[in-house]
């Protein structure tokens, strides 16, 4: 059966090599990076290197520069649905009782999340 | 595939019209079920930088207790089966079934090396008592502490359990293609699992600044 899955494109090896290499370099830079201390900037370097290697990962590796764009644009909704998650779960915390003190109470819940000023 | 190439050929399944509609239709499930996993994964994530923003000393002190050297080498473990996977689903492309197998293998015993090196750590922090709430019983300077070893074994646990059921799929991998079964015409299992494996490895991307490089 000579099926249509032949033209299925498969790509060349190379693209995978200087992949890994890419991987391996950020990878020690990210190490190097964390000997140094840039206080608040520590966290954002280390998410952006983070986040190149994961496009690397997601372009080449899961082959998202060749599928369909369909397929891309389920996958990177799923992170900008993170990113609302994420921001507004931080904006809540970070911003109780700043409108009324009452806010910051956990009211008898186990919870250990409450505002910083009342440790 | 004829009987000489030792490949077994491909049925397409009844309701699909063509190899190309099969594959695809097995490749949108994949996604959706990776989308999931960012999600599960997401919440981890979430509850780690709600504590990171609400307690910013402790979490700096905590990840002292991490071996930063122990987590490079597991980056570089994930990082090179992420690539031996890729080259597996290559050589399955290309009916390359010797190689293929290679690099399953390959993949599998980095996946091994893994949860080895994840073993020596989860002992020592068992040993030393840096346990999630309630079983904490280690020496820091912060009493919020047990929270960070909390986020710590959920996210590297859930993370491990994750690597333990790719290492299961690469064994099925490998006992399929031993018979032939993965060549040019078909190799969506193979694809598949290779999608699971770079999500495994990408989240590791992320778990291993957050967790042993906050300082």
């Amino acid at each position: 059966m000579m099926s249509d899955m032949h033209k299925h494109f498969v790509v060349p090896a190379h693209y995978y090599v200087k992949t890994f290499v890419a991987l391996l370099v950020l990878t020690v830079v990210t190490v190097l990076v964390a000997q140094f201390n840039f206080g608040k900037w520590n966290i954002v370097i280390a998410m952006a290197v983070a986040l190149i290697k994961a496009c690397l990962v997601g372009a080449i590796f899961m082959g998202l520069k060749w599928d369909k764009k369909i397929n891309v644009a389920f996958f990177v909704m799923s992170f900008a649905f993170l990113a609302i998650f994420l921001t507004f779960s931080l904006l809540d915390v970070s911003s109780r009782a700043q409108a009324d003190p009452l806010e910051s109470g956990t009211f008898n819940l186990k919870s250990p999340v409450r505002h910083p000023q009342n440790k | 595939m004829d009987s000489t190439t030792g490949f077994v050929e491909h049925h397409v399944a009844h309701h699909f019209d063509s190899a190309e509609h099969e594959f695809d239709a097995a490749k949108l499930g994949m996604w959706a079920f990776l989308i999931q996993e960012v999600l599960f994964f997401g919440g981890l994530f979430v509850a780690y930088f709600i504590f990171r923003f609400l307690y910013p000393a402790m979490f700096v002190d905590a990840h002292h207790h991490l071996s930063w050297q122990l987590g490079a080498l597991n980056t570089l473990f994930l990082i090179t089966s992420s690539f031996t996977m890729v080259m597996a689903v290559r050589s399955a492309q290309v009916s390359e079934q010797r190689n293929m197998l290679r690099y399953l293998v390959c993949t599998f015993l980095l996946a091994g090396a893994f949860l080895v090196v994840k073993y020596i750590e989860y002992s020592a922090k068992i040993h030393h008592g840096f346990l999630p709430p309630h079983f904490f019983h280690g020496q820091g300077t912060f009493d919020t502490m047990p929270i960070f070893f909390g986020l710590y074994f959920a996210m590297t646990g859930l993370h491990g359990l994750h690597v333990l059921g790719g290492m299961a799929a690469m064994i099925w991998l490998i006992r399929r293609g031993r018979r032939g079964e993965f060549h040019a015409d078909y190799f969506t299992p193979v694809e598949m699992v290779g999608l699971y494996w770079h999500l495994v490895d990408l989240i590791w991307i992320f778990l291993f600044p957050l967790l042993y490089l906050v300082g």
